[in-house]
């Protein structure tokens, strides 16, 4: 008995360890869940990641579901794919310098160019397609 | 009304496998007190592929079809299952003060722990980058069009990081999303807080069997609190990524395979089959770490039983065959911009050696991530007297760590690249294992 009390002593000092570092994650968590409990999931979205959903937002409410999105970057696309589908993106190219060039090769779909590599500050652009409202830029 | 759902959905896939060990395996003597983490592998590995053996077939999933399901299933559970009354978790008696005191702080920070991870999954939808880039994109295209078997898995021209990855997290998030009508990426967190409480609860049954209660829920609360399963990153239990169903499963195949090789039954040979199957149907490193299993499992097994042993490795092969015939038709992972992906030279690959165990050295002493857990895992490594029961573990977790260090030796990608993206991750697939050979020791 007195061999386990010892044993138990010597094991509670990884866990004491671990209380250590998971308080400021416990403390972390409860402040997150209190400031979300009256938020819907966009509110939540929005709050989290403003910067990159914000742009999303824009996008899903320019672009029809079934459109088809170049993607012109030289970044993997992240989030983006997640966030636009049903809206399924296509390999446009990786340098931005082609994004003229693909809109007109595809002059019905939209286009979208990435700066960033950080999902925090992910400098999404919008061009729509040439076909229907010219070659002007739709956002900056 | 969606963490309810979810949970409703939870108990059916429990119940599911529950039936399933005691229908099929003929197992009557099957307890949930005891048993409910095993039961839950099965219903999660029976559910999400099922529906893609459906797929494979060339069905469509719908939602109406989907709620159909599980509207019988739980009318079944519900009709079949006699045990409800009696059920109890074992070994929980609620009244901390029965306990000693150092129960009573391990059980504590134990519930300090999962009240964390709760909370993370009631907070905000999933988000971290694995989450959503692999599995969330995955889902919600199952679920949008029913079927793995369109141009969005198959048509090289479209945007789909890795879409040769395993699907059991898609599926089993699409089959929440078509319970509840729409791509509810918030309260689907709750499935992974239940992967992981399940696999906590398969530790601590393998932890049982050497260890008494009071030692084994010391040990699952230090396993349960490292700080990193409630980090803010892609090791977080409820991040949406598959790294704790991919250790529950490993573990559990693992478990599985010492408990056959104790001679206990039929039935662990039905729960290594399928917890096989959910390793290769979780992520894409799942084949050559069950395969490298199920080969020491028939070297272990020897000369009077090995038979034993090909013909469960035959029944693995055939029920996994559907997925790895359609792993290799799915497109290759595409990098962008396209990179030719050759291989390390054997000579770069030396080199990569040493910046490598540095990396591990010192990812294993990250406090902020491990706590002490490395270090007391070496202390007790090196206190250990001999015991065969321990090579069941340690030597199945150092064919996972050559595989592994194999993959960050060959592959192009810098080491510093691979130490920061996956490390703490990959090393947290074999930590339940090393766990169980700490206290099995």
């Amino acid at each position: 008995v007195k061999q386990n009390k010892k044993a138990a002593f010597i094991l509670l000092v990884p866990l004491l360890c671990n209380l250590y570092f998971m308080g400021p994650h416990f403390i972390w968590s409860a402040r997150l869940f209190v400031r979300t409990l009256p938020m819907n999931p966009l509110q939540r979205r929005m709050a989290f990641m403003p910067s990159l959903y914000h742009d999303m937002l824009e996008v899903q409410q320019r672009v029809p579901p079934d459109a088809t999105i170049w993607y012109v970057a030289p970044l993997s696309p992240h989030e983006l794919l997640y966030f636009l589908y049903p809206r399924v993106l296509r390999w446009g190219s990786p340098y931005l310098s082609d994004r003229e060039k693909i809109r007109r090769a595809h002059p019905q779909d939209w286009v979208i160019t990435n700066h960033s590599a950080n999902p925090a500050t992910d400098t999404v652009e919008l061009f729509s397609p040439l076909q229907e409202t010219g070659p002007r830029k739709d956002k900056d | 009304m969606g963490i309810l759902t979810i949970y409703i959905l939870t108990l059916v896939i429990l119940g599911s496998g529950f039936l399933c060990e005691r229908l099929v395996m003929k197992h009557s003597e099957l307890s949930l007190s005891t048993e409910w983490a095993w039961t839950f592998g099965v219903g999660l590995v029976l559910w999400s592929y099922s529906l893609f053996l459906w797929n494979f077939m060339g069905a469509h999933v719908t939602a109406t079809g989907i709620r159909a399901v599980l509207f019988v299933s739980t009318l079944v559970i519900f009709f079949y299952y006699k045990q409800f009354p009696t059920f109890r978790f074992q070994d929980i008696r609620m009244n901390l003060r029965e306990r000693s005191w150092p129960e009573q702080i391990s059980l504590s920070v134990l519930v300090l722990g999962l009240l964390t991870s709760w909370m993370q999954a009631c907070s905000l939808p999933i988000y971290h980058l694995d989450a959503v880039m692999h599995f969330g994109v995955d889902a919600k295209a199952l679920f949008h069009l029913g079927t793995y078997r369109a141009p969005f898995f198959f048509e090289r021209g479209l945007v789909h990081n890795q879409p040769e990855y395993p699907l059991l997290v898609p599926y089993l998030e699409a089959l929440f999303y078509w319970l509840r009508g729409f791509a509810d990426d918030l309260s689907v967190r709750h499935l992974f807080f239940a992967i992981w409480i399940a696999f906590l609860g398969l530790l601590y049954r393998g932890l049982r069997e050497r260890l008494p209660p009071a030692s084994s829920w010391l040990v699952i609360s230090i396993f349960g609190t490292l700080p990193l399963f409630t980090a803010d990153n892609e090791t977080q239990v409820v991040s949406g990524c598959a790294d704790t169903a991919f250790a529950f499963y490993w573990t559990g195949m693992i478990l599985s395979g010492v408990h056959i090789l104790q001679g206990r039954g039929r039935p662990w040979m039905f729960r290594l089959t399928l917890f096989s199957l959910g390793v290769v149907f979780l992520k894409p490193q799942g084949w050559p770490v069950s395969w490298a299993a199920w080969f020491l499992l028939i070297l272990a097994l020897g000369k009077p039983r090995w038979k034993e042993g090909v013909a469960g490795f035959a029944r693995f092969f055939a029920l996994a065959l559907p997925w790895l015939w359609t792993a290799h038709t799915l497109p290759r992972e595409i990098t962008f911009p396209p990179v030719v992906i050759n291989g390390q030279s054997f000579a770069g690959a030396l080199e990569r050696i040493g910046p490598l165990t540095v990396g591990i050295l010192l990812e294993l002493t990250r406090l902020s991530d491990w706590g002490i857990f490395w270090i007391v895992v070496a202390i007790c490594i090196g206190a250990w007297r001999s015991r065969p029961a321990v090579y069941y573990f340690l030597v199945p977790w150092a064919a996972q760590f050559l595989i592994y260090m194999s993959v960050y030796l060959l592959y192009p990608q810098p080491v510093s690249w691979w130490i920061a993206s996956s490390l703490s991750r990959w090393l947290v697939h074999g930590a339940g294992l090393i766990t169980l050979a700490v206290a099995w020791a």
